[in-house]
């Protein structure tokens, strides 16, 4: 996908729950037929592909490196989107138990089975980028920051650019 | 800007060289490019000349887990262009 389409990944993923919730909401206690059954599935399945694909977006960022507070956001948003996601494959599943016993229903209930456990795993994998990167800032050592600024002003320092650079030319780590 | 002191730190950090240099880069990308906004937002008391910035990242080329490197700026000198780095702390 190209980056304007990744940046529109959280969208896609509340619209698409949105979808299931109301689909859900107008069957109403009613047991779901099958055309209505196979919709569902279809849409479960693709909005599994939306938060897979928010998940490989989020995980590329931490390759490149990620300013905190943005990120931090970014799994707030995705944890909650897939706990609705988690509670609606529930219901639907609740619904599908209550239908008769076939192949088909076995096999629907399995997939949603695995659906929901990927989407469980993804959680935590969020979850834990929550708390490891979530987590306070030591206090700041104001004497080692007035000693920067004395270095600062006495011009002992380099651009951030020549500093780059010395570490891909002098292999100095 | 960077003083020799936290270059040290940094090139001395127990992770992969390429997780060194992209703290580097996130020097010289991300720092230098932040907004007035986020500038205001992070700063650790109202009309401090400094702003604090928190980079968050998997050294996927060494131990595999998540860091993040907090980092204090001082902005006194941005309408100059200049942002100097006087604080850096690695978790």
């Amino acid at each position: 996908m190209a980056p304007d389409t990744l940046d529109l990944l959280p969208d896609m993923l509340s619209g698409s729950t949105e979808i299931i919730q109301r689909s859900l909401l107008s069957a109403a206690g009613q047991p779901l037929g099958p055309r209505a059954s196979k919709f569902l599935l279809r849409h479960f399945r693709y909005t599994l592909s939306i938060i897979r694909g928010l998940w490989r977006k989020s995980r590329r960022a931490l390759l490149a490196g990620a300013e905190a507070t943005a990120f931090l956001q970014e799994c707030g948003l995705a944890i909650g989107s897939i706990e609705s996601y988690l509670y609606l494959l529930h219901k639907f599943e609740g619904t599908i138990q209550a239908q008769p016993q076939t192949a088909g229903r076995r096999q629907r209930l399995a997939e949603l089975d695995a659906m929901a456990a990927e989407a469980t795993r993804i959680r935590a994998a969020y979850q834990r980028w929550t708390s490891s990167f979530g987590r306070p800032m030591r206090d700041i050592d104001w004497q080692a920051v007035a000693d920067a600024d004395a270095a600062h002003a006495r011009g002992e320092h380099r651009t951030a650019t020549d500093f780059e650079a010395a570490q891909a030319t002098e292999g100095n780590v | 800007m960077v003083v020799p002191r936290d270059e040290a730190y940094i090139n001395n950090l127990p992770l992969s060289t390429l997780a060194k240099r992209l703290i580097t880069k996130f020097i010289s990308g991300a720092v230098g490019g932040v907004s007035d906004e986020f500038r205001e937002h992070n700063r650790p008391k109202p009309g401090s000349p400094y702003f604090q910035m928190r980079l968050a990242f998997r050294d996927w080329w060494g131990d595999k887990q998540p860091h993040t490197v907090d980092f204090v700026v001082n902005d006194a000198r941005v309408a100059m262009g200049v942002l100097e780095i006087v604080w850096v702390d690695y978790q």
